[in-house]
Formats: structure tokens, C-alpha cells, sequence
């Protein structure tokens, strides 16, 4: 019994320094994750710092977080504006980042909710991970996060596990730690402009990508009522948006008009303005695209424009400032 | 039980295996240390959940398999005649091979058959049959055929006591991938109560610690390289294909032999010393010495069941050729049903050629390389360079789905050692896509287990040799590296056998 007693005794005393040393670099490494100021992460933490409380905030994927400038729409409609798009996503996550967001910060008057023909098919992977890192013990954000391939059930308990196998991360944290002004943002109000252009390596892309059928799962589309239910019992105007996709990704979803006529549907239902740029003039053309789903920052920039005066003819915008063509 | 629930299984190397290990401990040791009977009551409960947490149907399969033999060696004992011996014998053999056969091979069989009258002009119209793979049945078919064996050649008595036969069959560190254990090794063992001892525990830990680091940190790693170029092989360069299968080289040792550890580890912490499975295998300087320090457990079963029933070494040139090539291909076939992996077992039959035809003393290395001396001579390091290269040739067949691909393969790689540009062609996939992570840990790898190449394992007697504070700081660096280098749900690669 003694042998026994001495060994747990060793094994108890080395597991204590572990279990120390694993609680002190978990809660080091959820600050330092808190700190960043770019990526997915750097919005989730200016979410959680509150203040934001934007009168218009703009939903959707990354193709809202890129063609949906609310700098210019602050400027012409003199409406606060922050962008919440989530690169990689679907609209069962975006709908979590929009919740903890009103946890945080105040509701806002409009939404406008920019929507991809996939954004009611939930990927079964947890794209970009790590940005929920610091926030896996906020309620809202674990039950979404749940419902993805990402993170097991020890994740969310256990000390440090979640930061396992993340060492591009870590050495990143600590760099940032060593010198805080490498964390630089990448983004303004969430919105990020990005200045590609389209090459000859997305044509290659495009030749081998076949087309494909979008299926929207039961998940999503009970979110996506809920979400615009409950949009409409707090008196808050929601916009459907679908911004330009080139006509050469247009063509590789199958079953689009279903998709559109899903959205159109929702549409009457809620007594929601769509705006359909589906058959816009700039989705014929490359100069506008960086790949055929996302605009790069000039298309960007011209189609926030194009936006605006849309919004400001239907009088969801007021017409403040005259916006330039 | 959702369907989930149902494809989940324990991994060595998971958060669930951590909790249950301590917890059958505890209860092992605290509840059970008096009590023979309840030592491997408890072991046996907590090998069939192990077990049932990756399908709970497939217990009832481990159940059957282990009734079988168990009576099978009682009857073969019991009987009074050489043929009773015999039949029973023979019975539990068919039956046992059956089922390997069934579960493991029926398809196969379909399939090449099908193939065979559409190639003579049939048109065959066989659907395959939906059948699920259990894990570990090969291992525990062997278990179970070792112990028939062994009765039927009077080597060992059958326990009458079916809970000890059980835990011999199904003890969860070696269930689901070995070591191939033998009834004249465990069965006493199980035999015999255990009492705690404190050298051994420490050891199983740092056993375990060290395949983790091997799995988790070498493997894993290594798989993340060379699975993209095995799966994309036709866009890759020659260079690249040979760095792909040397990195799979070692992601295979890391793998396999970082169960194994963990497997000897946690059956020390329960008193149990289990079949040593590999032995520095890559320092090998023939492929006869190869064979001899890898999954040892196997090719010794190969030698004992099949080689020397045959005959072994004691024939003639002819006979020991036949005999060689028979072991090989039925192991590569036990590897898996694929005409790629019998051909491995082939190769490495071709390669053992000059040690049965030129019986000659080079190619019989029974000692370990370069003892008493740091570094190994030229002879000694061209030897072992030239044996990594022939497992690695063998090895892209073993890896690849079909012999089609492996022929391009190896061709892409022979137009490139022709041409004399695939030195130039790894360095520029190596700079371009990997960096030097894994070369790094690749080396760290290969320097800690040369210099401890003479133990059991690359920790074995650490707590001798270095004092507690710097062992406990390469303890610490160790579980370090695990949190940087792990990956999620990475799965055993011998599982599949």
C-alpha cells in the first residue's frame, strides 16, 4: 500500500503543476484572444467590448463582410453602421454572432441581411475554429458551435484542450503579447475591402468546380424563421440583400431559382424588401470580382453605392446626403 | 444509443481514454488488489465496455470467438485420440478463419472473382455485401488460433476458468491492435494475482507518455504531409512522391509503434508485461533483422504457426523459399484484403532473398547496430539506408489503392532519380510546402532513439539514468509538444487491420 500511496502521491503532485500550469496559459491565452484586433476573432471581441450599437448592421457570410461598406453608409444615411459578416459561414452561426452581439450592444433600427444561395445549407465544419475560442463559455455560442464538427464536449470544460494542437495560434498570441503593435486590424466596423483582382487561377478553379444543388437543412431554416419573427416582434426592419455573384458562379448552383424563390417566399411572408442584384450589370463583368462569389474592393465599393440608393428610393435609408455614381 | 454514440470508439490517444484509464486504476487497485478473481473480473468488465464503446453489437462477435477457443482448447485437450485432437482442432480453425474471412474478406473474394469472369468474358452482376469491419478482429482471431495451437502442441494447459480466458482474448491495451499475445506468456500472468509496484507504474507512464509523443506528435504530423501527396500523386513530382512515402514511413512507425507503447503502458499499470512489439526497426541493417524488431508480435506468430510447421529454415534452398514467400504474402494478406498489400508482403519475400539464398552472415544481424559506440561505421550506415529504402519502396504499394497506382508512383519517382533532378525537386516541395516542423521532429525522433537503441523503449530506465528534476522536465516538454503538435480525431492506422 505504501509503494501505491508514494506513486499517487508523485503522480498527484506532478499532475497538480500540469493542471496549474494548463489553468494559468488557458486564461493567459483567452486574454490575449480577447486583445486581437483582426480576423473573425478581432469582430467577436469588438462585439463583446460593446459600444458598437449600430442603428443598421449588416448580416451575412464574408460576401457580406466584403461588399457591404458601412463606412459609406454611415456617411450618406447618417446612421450608425456595423458590419457582422462571418467569413465561411452560414446563416445558423451568423444568426449566434447576431444574438451575442445583442448582448452586448444595443438592437438596431435595420438590418440587412445579405443572402448567398448556401446561406440556409449549414457546412458540418466549424470553419475558422479558432475565432470562437474566447467565447466557447458564452451560452449562445456554445449551443451554435455544437451543432458543427468543431469542438468536443471537453473542449468546452477542460482547461487548455480547446488550444490543443493550435501552435500557429499560440506563437501568434504570445507575439502579439511581446509586441501589441503587430495586432494591427484588419478590418473597419467589420467591414473588410479587399484589394484582389480576378486571375487566371480562379478561371482554372471555376473549370474544375462542377455544378451543384444547395439543400437548406431543418436547422437553418428554423433558425432563419425564428430570427426573422423575432426581428419583427422587437420592430426591426429587416432588408434582404442579395448581392452581385458573377454570372460564371452563378451558373454553377443548380437549383438557384428554387433558392431565390425560398428567400422570395420569407419575403412576402414577413413583409421583407429584397434586393435582387442577381442580374445586376456587374455581375458580367470580372474587373469587379477578386473570384466569381465575392466583389473585390472596387466592385465592393460600387455596389455599396448602388445599395444605398436603392435603400434610400424604397425610404429605408434617408436621403441625407446625395451618394456620388 | 444515437447513431453517433454508436461510431464512437475510445482512442488510445483521446480525452476519454484519459479519464477511463485512471478510473479502472482506481478501482483496480483500490477496491480489487487482494482479490485475484476481482483483478480480471474488473479488467474483463472494462475491456468489453472498451470494446462496446465503439459498437456494442460486435461484443457479441468477441463473445462467440472466445467461447469457441476457450472450449476448443478444453476439448482438444480432453480428447483421447490424436483425430479427436484433430477435429477439434480443425474446428476451431475453420471457424475462426471463417469469420476473419467473412468479416475481412468476403468482399474481396467477390470482387476479384467478379473481376476473373468479366476479364474471360462473363458479365458477373454481384452486388458486395455491406459489411462492417470489426475493429481488432484480426488480432483477436490470433489470440484466440495461438492458444488452439498451443494446447493441440501440449505447450500450454486450457484454463477451465473462462473469466482468465476471456481477459487473455479481449484485455483492452491489446484488444483492438495488439501486440499478438500468447497464451504461454499472458495466461500465467493472469493466472497470478498482481501487486502494485511503484518501478513499473512509473514506467507504464512514461511508456505511454512516449507513445503519445510518437503517435500525436510524429505521426499525426507526419500524416498531414504525406496524405495530400498519396491522394494527389499524379500532380506531384517525382522528388515530392519519394519525400511523401518517407514521411508515411514514419508515420506508420510512429503510429503502430506509438500504440504499442501506450498499449505496454497501460498494461504495466496493471501489473501485466506484454510482448515487446517494435525495436528500433528503422535502425535495421537487412530486411531479415527488419522483420525481427518490427511488429514483432506478428512475424513471431508468422515463425511459430506457419514457418516452422512448414518446415521453417530446416529444408532445403527451395522449401525455405516457399516457406518464406507463404508467411509474407498470407501476412500482407492479413494486412488487408487488397492485392496491393499481398504485394507488399511479396517484396518484402523478394527482399529477404539474399539472406535465404546466400546464407550468409551479413545478413543475419542479431545484435544491436554500433554497440558500445556512438555512431554506426559506413557499412553500417549504407546498410541501414538501403533497408529504409526497400521498406519504403514496399511501402508506397502498401499505401497506394491499387497496383495501377503503384506502378505510376514508382515511376514518376524512377523518372526522377533517372533524370538526376529528385534530389532538387524534394528540396523544392520541401521549401515550398512543408517547412521544417516535420524534419525537425523527424530528427528529434531519430536522435532520441538511437541513443537509447539499446532499451526496450526510447524512455526505458530514464528514472536511472537522468535525475528527477531533468526527468521531469522532459516530462513537461513532452506534454508541451502535445499541445502544440496534437490533432483532432486522428485515427490509428493499424485499426483497419
Amino acid at each position: 500500500m505504501i509503494p501505491l500511496k508514494n506513486s499517487l502521491i508523485k503522480v498527484s503532485l506532478f499532475a497538480g503543476i500540469v493542471l496549474l500550469f494548463s489553468v494559468s496559459l488557458h486564461y493567459f491565452l483567452d486574454a490575449q484572444m480577447k486583445q486581437l484586433r483582426y480576423d473573425d476573432a478581432g469582430v467577436w471581441n469588438q462585439i463583446s467590448q460593446g459600444g458598437i450599437d449600430a442603428d443598421v448592421l449588416i448580416m451575412g457570410s464574408s460576401r457580406a463582410a466584403t461588399h457591404i461598406d458601412p463606412a459609406h453608409i454611415s456617411e450618406t444615411a447618417n446612421k450608425s453602421c456595423f458590419n457582422l459578416g462571418m467569413m465561411g459561414h452560414n446563416f445558423y452561426i451568423e444568426n449566434a454572432r447576431y444574438y451575442y452581439y445583442l448582448q452586448h450592444n444595443r438592437a438596431p433600427q435595420i438590418i440587412i441581411l445579405s443572402l448567398d444561395y448556401e446561406s440556409l445549407q449549414r457546412r458540418s465544419d466549424l470553419f475558422n475554429h479558432t475565432q470562437f475560442l474566447a467565447y466557447l463559455n458564452d451560452p449562445a455560442v456554445a449551443q451554435a458551435t455544437r451543432a458543427y464538427n468543431g469542438f468536443s464536449k471537453y473542449d468546452y470544460a477542460l482547461p487548455l484542450l480547446k488550444y490543443v494542437g493550435e501552435r500557429t495560434l499560440i506563437f501568434s498570441l504570445f507575439n502579439n503579447y511581446f509586441f501589441p503593435a503587430r495586432n494591427k486590424p484588419d478590418r473597419v466596423n467589420g467591414f473588410l475591402a479587399r484589394d484582389l483582382k480576378w486571375n487566371a487561377d480562379v478561371d482554372k478553379v471555376l473549370d474544375t468546380l462542377k455544378a451543384y444543388s444547395v439543400s437548406p437543412d431543418s436547422l437553418s431554416l428554423a433558425a432563419f424563421e425564428s430570427f426573422l419573427k423575432d426581428a419583427k416582434a422587437k420592430n426591426i426592419k429587416v432588408v434582404f440583400v442579395h448581392s452581385p455573384t458573377h454570372l460564371l458562379g452563378q451558373q454553377k448552383v443548380v437549383n438557384r431559382k428554387e433558392i431565390m424563390a425560398l428567400y422570395q417566399k420569407y419575403a412576402w411572408q414577413f413583409s421583407i424588401p429584397f434586393f435582387d442584384y442577381a442580374t445586376d450589370s456587374m455581375c458580367s463583368q470580372k474587373s469587379y470580382f477578386l473570384n466569381a462569389t465575392h466583389l473585390n474592393k472596387y466592385g465592393a465599393a460600387l455596389f455599396t453605392r448602388k445599395l444605398i440608393v436603392d435603400l434610400q428610393r424604397e425610404g429605408i435609408l434617408p436621403w441625407l446626403v446625395t451618394t456620388k455614381e | 444509443m444515437n447513431k453517433d454514440a454508436l461510431l464512437f470508439f475510445m482512442l488510445f490517444n483521446s480525452i476519454d481514454f484519459a479519464f477511463f484509464l485512471p478510473v479502472v486504476f482506481g478501482l483496480y487497485w483500490f477496491i480489487a488488489r487482494h482479490n485475484i478473481r476481482l483483478q480480471n473480473v474488473l479488467l474483463l468488465l472494462a475491456s468489453y465496455y472498451f470494446y462496446g464503446s465503439w459498437d456494442i453489437r460486435f461484443l457479441a462477435l468477441l463473445a462467440f470467438s472466445t467461447l469457441l477457443d476457450f472450449f476448443s482448447g478444453i476439448q482438444i485437450h480432453d480428447a483421447q485420440t490424436l483425430i479427436r485432437k484433430k477435429v477439434w482442432l480443425t474446428f476451431s480453425v475453420f471457424l475462426n478463419v471463417g469469420l476473419l474471412a467473412f468479416f475481412k474478406y468476403a468482399n474481396f473474394f467477390v470482387a476479384s472473382f467478379a473481376e476473373l469472369l468479366m476479364n474471360i468474358g462473363f458479365k458477373p452482376n454481384f452486388t458486395l455485401l455491406q459489411i462492417v469491419l470489426p475493429i481488432g478482429i484480426s488480432f483477436y482471431t490470433f489470440h484466440g488460433l495461438s492458444y488452439v495451437f498451443d494446447v493441440y502442441r501440449d505447450k500450454i494447459k486450457p484454463t477451465k476458468n473462462l473469466i482468465d480466458y476471456s481477459l487473455f482474448v479481449s484485455f483492452f491495451p491489446l484488444l483492438v491492435a495488439g501486440p499478438i499475445e500468447r497464451a504461454t506468456h499472458l495466461l500465467p500472468q493472469i493466472q497470478t494475482i498482481r501487486v502494485f509496484d511503484a518501478v513499473k507504474f512509473a514506467d507504464g507512464l512514461r511508456q505511454i507518455l512516449w507513445g503519445l509523443f510518437k503517435k500525436v506528435i510524429i505521426a499525426d504530423t507526419c500524416a498531414q504531409y504525406s496524405a495530400p501527396i498519396f491522394n494527389q500523386f499524379e500532380h506531384q513530382s517525382g522528388g515530392a512522391l519519394l519525400l511523401g512515402a518517407i514521411l508515411f514511413m514514419f508515420e506508420v512507425y510512429g503510429d503502430f509503434s506509438g500504440y504499442s507503447d501506450i498499449a505496454l503502458g497501460s498494461a504495466r499499470l496493471f501489473g501485466f508485461e506484454l510482448l515487446q512489439n517494435f525495436s528500433f526497426p528503422y535502425f535495421s541493417r537487412s530486411i531479415a533483422e527488419f522483420w525481427s524488431r518490427w511488429h514483432i508480435s506478428l512475424s513471431s506468430w508468422f515463425r511459430d504457426y506457419v514457418y516452422i510447421p512448414m518446415g521453417g529454415s530446416r529444408v532445403g534452398r527451395m522449401k525455405k523459399l516457399r516457406n518464406v514467400f507463404v508467411v509474407f504474402l498470407l501476412s500482407g494478406f492479413w494486412h488487408g484484403a487488397s492485392f496491393n498489400r499481398i504485394l507488399w508482403g511479396g517484396l518484402h519475400a523478394v527482399f529477404m532473398l539474399p539472406s535465404i539464398l546466400w546464407a550468409s552472415s551479413q545478413y543475419k544481424h542479431t545484435d544491436i547496430v554500433a554497440k558500445g559506440r556512438s555512431l554506426p561505421t559506413w557499412t553500417e550506415l549504407l546498410q541501414m539506408l538501403s533497408t529504409f529504402l526497400l521498406c519504403t519502396l514496399a511501402l508506397i504499394v502498401f499505401r497506394t489503392t491499387s497496383l495501377g497506382d503503384s506502378f505510376r508512383y514508382l515511376k514518376a519517382i524512377g523518372i526522377s532519380i533517372f533524370d538526376a533532378r529528385i534530389f532538387s525537386e524534394i528540396f523544392v516541395f520541401w521549401k515550398q510546402s512543408m517547412g521544417l516542423t516535420p524534419l525537425l521532429l523527424i530528427v528529434i525522433l531519430i536522435v532520441v532513439e538511437w541513443l537509447n537503441r539499446t532499451k526496450k523503449y526510447a524512455l526505458d530506465e530514464l528514472a536511472i539514468r537522468v535525475p528527477q528534476p531533468l526527468r521531469w522536465l522532459i516530462y513537461f516538454l513532452l506534454l508541451g509538444m502535445l499541445l502544440l503538435f496534437a490533432q483532432r480525431s486522428r485515427q490509428f492506422i493499424y485499426f483497419q487491420f
